[in-house]
């Protein structure tokens, strides 16, 4: 197959204008897009393509763009909402979860949103407090909403189609530390199906489970590991909502130890609903505790060296896995 | 003490910015808040202030001149100092947004040790502690439990608690094989079929139909209802395959394909069960009040009767369901048959 190597931010206009070919009733929506092809120049060149009918730049009104985007939805449009950052969520919350997020089911199945929320997540760009969050749990924890967290250019590409082309709506988050990062991508069209886990790395001590940015963490933490002679497995779930309990619940069973890291403040969080799923389902073939590490419960700092403190690192992803190997966290009352 | 004057980035997609002009020169005082140059992106126009009194001095960039985000082009004296001939520009610490998460990864100091000392260490106890629990992973309980090896012998033999799977070779060496071998292992090649029972105080079945019927004006069968909800707590062991539930009631027998995916109670029946991957037998009406024939070509559910009360089997081959999954089934199918509501849930 031949490949090419391109940038995250690329992977995302090319999705967007590969959908917007096939399929006239894709528009995308939001904050700096035409011209500017957003701060992050993830949509650079789509207004040159489409004109400003299909790339529509709004005012800074994020729960007024997103309530019009869920109108349209409604009415047979498939939009693609761009939140310049993440931490925008909470002010598109009402308009996403009450009424997209609902529609379906109150509607008896008489009408369908599928828009798509395109956004990002992730602290250490020096962007303090409110423009630094990871906020993809609190939308997964709402039934009718989906939510991918692609882990590289390759990733970004595959997920955004498929969320374009599903019919309820989806949340996709980059890491906006990612927008630069390349990788190797076929020259055909191509999507990756949500609830599918991609198994990173082969390996037969422990498993780390990581989202987003979080897989290079998980990789790094792995092949430091692997020097030591510890054998991790690496899996990206892709979308936490669906999440491929499968693939996870399988390796488990199989390593019968597991570190969960996600980006996400650590209380309440996706690294939670993971650990305890696999308490739930694999308790007998655990060897010690599940682990979680996600990011510390504190707003970001802006403060460079204090806001690296508060991400997980591979070091102390691999602490914990050798720890779990020695057995020595192990609770005993 | 001085402090630095930098290019400050103003957009986030900013690599440099063009000093348009300087409203302070070098050697000028200045107040915190008072405007010292003007700066171009590519987005706007911004007025860039002092952040402290004092002199500027050590002015090293020119109007007219793209200077790098971050980059040192003056500097804020205190007090008042003579204006100092131009300094070569301090090379800046870059922002970081130019580094890569890669690199943001390796770099970072991590306080962030895991918290061993959080947990409370585990006292190497010698024996069972006084009442006489063992600690040991569950992994480890398990395989012990498989392999009919008793934890408590490495307790007795004093290593300390708590026990891993890495153990139980060790524990293996001081138990002698068992006259007849682990019971569990010899077990293994021809393992007996699965029979799970569970028993409900009451079904809600008739009081659904019925209010179905009333709702409705729709004939409502119960077998169609129930190969729904037979269907609906079989599928997560299907995925997303055809479901076909072969339903026996009063003699008949009939399938249901994908019953779990049309409203309750309004699957089509169809006449011949062809392979089903259920079978679902009512036997309420009849005098059966309890079975046991072992594992069919499909898992199997039976229904039946006790006075007021409603007992259900499920009998499968060990290789049809998993322990876990079987265990699901059965009690998915009881909760909906208890409370039908359940089901639209």
């Amino acid at each position: 197959m031949a490949m090419r190597e391109i940038t995250l931010a690329k992977a995302v206009s090319e999705a967007i204008a590969e959908e917007m070919r096939r399929d006239p009733t894709v528009f995308v929506m939001g904050e700096d897009v035409a011209e500017a092809g957003h701060p992050f120049k993830t949509l650079a060149g789509l207004v040159q393509e489409f004109g400003v009918e299909r790339i529509v730049d709004t005012p800074i009104s994020e729960p007024g763009f997103m309530g019009i985007a869920v109108g349209a939805a409604m009415t047979g449009s498939r939009p693609i909402v761009d939140l310049m950052f993440g931490d925008f969520l909470f002010l598109a919350m009402d308009q996403l979860c009450n009424q997209a997020a609902k529609t379906h089911y109150m509607s008896g199945g008489k009408l369908k949103a599928p828009l798509v929320l395109h956004t990002n997540l992730g602290a250490t760009r020096r962007s303090a407090a409110q423009h630094s969050q990871s906020l993809h749990a609190l939308v997964a924890h709402i039934p009718g909403v989906k939510v991918a967290l692609p882990s590289s250019a390759y990733e970004a590409k595959g997920l955004l189609k498929t969320a374009i082309r599903d019919d309820n709506p989806v949340v996709i988050f980059h890491d906006k530390l990612m927008y630069q990062d390349k990788s190797q991508i076929p020259e055909e069209e191509y999507l990756i199906p949500f609830g599918v886990a991609n198994v990173v790395r082969q390996g037969s001590d422990i498993t780390i489970v990581a989202t987003s940015s979080m897989v290079q963490v998980a990789r790094q933490a792995a092949e430091t590991l692997n020097r030591e002679g510890i054998s991790a497995e690496v899996i990206d779930p892709r979308t936490i909502v669906p999440l491929d309990e499968e693939t996870i619940l399988a390796s488990v069973r199989k390593t019968g130890r597991a570190i969960i890291v996600d980006e996400g403040h650590q209380s309440f969080g996706v690294t939670a609903e993971i650990a305890s799923r696999i308490n739930e389902k694999a308790f007998y073939y655990l060897d010690a505790p599940v682990r979680r590490v996600g990011a510390m419960d504190v707003p970001v700092p802006f403060s460079p060296p204090l806001e690296d403190l508060t991400v997980p690192t591979p070091k102390v992803v691999a602490e914990f896995a050798r720890l779990m190997m020695k057995g020595e966290p192990f609770h005993v009352a | 003490m001085s402090r630095d004057v930098i290019m400050p980035a103003l957009g986030m997609a900013q690599k440099t910015g063009l000093i348009v002009r300087w409203l302070k020169q070098a050697g000028d005082p200045v107040k915190a808040g008072d405007v010292l140059m003007e700066v171009e992106t590519d987005k706007a126009m911004m007025e860039v202030e002092a952040d402290a009194d004092g002199t500027l001095t050590d002015v090293s960039a020119a109007a007219g001149e793209e200077v790098p985000v971050g980059e040192v082009i003056a500097r804020i004296a205190d007090g008042s100092v003579a204006a100092a001939a131009p300094a070569p520009r301090a090379p800046a610490t870059p922002p970081a947004v130019k580094s890569p998460p890669a690199e943001r990864t390796q770099t970072s100091t991590p306080v962030r040790t895991p918290a061993v000392a959080a947990a409370p260490a585990p006292s190497p106890s010698p024996s069972p502690s006084k009442n006489g629990r063992i600690f040991a992973s569950p992994r480890a309980r398990r395989l012990a439990a498989e392999q009919g090896l008793d934890l408590a012998k490495l307790a007795e033999a004093g290593r300390p608690q708590p026990y891993l799977v890495q153990h139980l070779a060790e524990l293996r060496a001081l138990a002698p094989e068992p006259a007849g071998g682990a019971t569990f292992a010899a077990a293994a090649p021809s393992a007996p079929p699965l029979r799970l029972t569970a028993t409900l105080a009451k079904d809600g079945l008739a009081e659904f139909c019925a209010w179905r019927r009333a709702e409705t004006g729709a004939p409502t069968e119960e077998i169609a209802v129930m190969a729904g909800m037979a269907a609906a707590a079989f599928r997560p062991s299907a995925s997303n395959a055809e479901l076909v539930v072969a339903a026996y009631a009063f003699g008949a027998a009939r399938s249901f394909v994908n019953a779990d995916r049309s409203g309750l109670g309004s699957a089509k029946a169809v006449d011949t069960p062809a392979n089903p991957t259920l079978v679902l037998r009512d036997l309420r009406g009849a005098a059966v009040t309890d079975l046991s024939l072992g594992a069919e070509a499909a898992p199997t559910l039976s229904v039946m009767r006790r006075g007021v009360e409603t007992f259900i089997t499920l009998e499968c081959a060990p290789a049809q369901l998993r322990p876990e999954a079987a265990i699901e089934l059965i009690s998915e199918f009881a909760g909906r048959l208890a409370e039908p509501l359940r089901h639209l849930l």
